[in-house]
């Protein structure tokens, strides 16, 4: 398949691996953070990390769109959900997250319509098949996932659509990156960047990094010789004492990004002054809501939104990992009362997390050993 | 993934409707990369 199989090569594989060796200072530890889901997805199902040398230790972001709401926005979906002609509709990973009193896959279980969709486009459809009732999507994502949604409010808004609204959780990635740069928590050498967030920003928004930090930040694809030359490039950064962004993923990202998409964020949605992320706490203008042009399709202004900020649970360590601070298998109840089937934190829950990640791809077990 | 039909404005890839706004027009063979149900870049 075109972009896919030449990208999963073991020989260049295994000699992209020998340049990466050949790039490191021994002696010299090295910690780089995937900013994106997607990337950790990718690095323990195909062992990347096992082709690194040992100084060379990756640590996993912020960057899964399910893994960052906070209990509270879960519990605020369910009380929407539970709405008298409400049907709630929303992706499927999102439907097993943990709010403090359930998931939206029990509150479905005690009555409530909700409903599984792929895209928001699939909200709209059945809000057009039930102009009785009242649609809401539950939007989640960074701003890969934002401009569908957008495009789609647009879409219920030219056709006039009035019993369709969008319960807003749309986050963008600058705020946070910058949040875990300020932490003293977290020493960081580079960041591989995210690949589809950057196809629609483009990778100049990561110019901070490099200017401000002083940390090299490359644009990297999903495949595995994506991942392996990004960790070269960002290395050779470093050997050279340059520090840049650089875009590795340039047959799918455009530098300045896709202005279309951008013009459609911009039209829909603005800035929350804040936005709480779970183990991340309060972030300045880091979330989404709707544009006061779309605020007739704004669940929150249309429905009782409880609006309560709800702890993790004590023995969930989702927060550190989410910051890159521990591995997942250093969480206390990793594997144990945490696991896919009955999850404690989000990182279990999405294919995206890296607990789930750990735990789906076998590293669980080789981990425990070495412990 | 591959358009293989364009119907009502909307592309249908893989028997998903997908919305093409930000890529301009597509037809089908066209490949896509499609996110949530949007193109966001033609490959």
């Amino acid at each position: 398949m075109k972009f896919v199989d030449e990208f999963r090569d073991a020989d260049l594989g295994q000699a992209l691996a020998a340049e990466i060796v050949a790039t490191v200072e021994p002696g010299r530890h090295y910690k780089l953070m995937e900013v994106c889901g997607g990337h950790t997805h990718t690095i323990y199902k195909y062992g990347v990390d096992d082709l690194l040398p040992e100084n060379v230790e990756l640590v996993h972001g912020p960057g899964c769109p399910v893994c960052v709401i906070p209990m509270g926005r879960v519990d605020d979906g369910i009380a929407v959900a539970h709405e008298d002609g409400v049907i709630f509709t929303v992706f499927g990973d999102m439907m097993r997250v943990p709010g403090s009193r359930g998931t939206l896959l029990e509150a479905k279980a005690e009555g409530a319509d909700v409903r599984m969709v792929y895209s928001p486009l699939d909200a709209l459809r059945i809000a057009r098949e039930n102009p009785e009732r009242e649609v809401v999507f539950f939007a989640v994502g960074f701003e890969t996932t934002a401009p569908s949604t957008a495009l789609t409010l647009m879409r219920a808004k030219a056709e006039g659509i009035r019993n369709f609204t969008c319960f807003c959780n749309h986050v963008t990635i600058v705020p946070p990156l910058r949040a875990l740069l300020e932490s003293p928590d977290l020493r960081l050498d580079g960041f591989i960047g995210p690949g589809h967030v950057s196809t629609v920003v483009g990778a100049r928004p990561f110019e901070f990094i490099p200017a401000d930090y002083d940390k090299p930040i490359v644009i990297s694809g999903f495949e595995p010789l994506d991942l392996l030359q990004s960790v070269h490039m960002i290395l050779r950064q470093l050997a050279e004492g340059r520090c840049e962004v650089e875009n590795q993923y340039k047959r799918v990202v455009p530098y300045d990004g896709n202005t279309q998409a951008l013009r459609v964020l911009e039209e829909v949605f603005e800035l929350r002054p804040h936005f709480e992320w779970r183990g991340l706490g309060f972030i300045s203008h880091s979330g989404l809501k709707l544009s006061g042009a779309y605020a007739d399709y704004d669940a929150e202004l249309r429905f009782t939104v409880p609006g309560i900020r709800v702890a993790d649970p004590k023995a969930c360590q989702c927060g550190e990992v989410l910051k890159g601070v521990i591995r997942p298998w250093e969480c206390k109840v990793f594997g144990t009362a945490c696991t896919p089937e009955r999850p404690i934190g989000t990182c279990m829950v999405s294919s995206e997390g890296a607990c789930a990640a750990y735990y789906n791809f076998g590293r669980f077990a080789r981990e425990r050993e070495v412990v | 993934m591959r358009v293989t039909a364009v119907i009502d404005g909307l592309a249908l890839c893989d028997g998903i409707e997908v919305m093409t706004e930000l890529v301009g027009e597509v037809a089908a063979g066209d490949e896509l990369l499609v996110h949530a149900g949007v193109a966001l870049v033609r490959l």
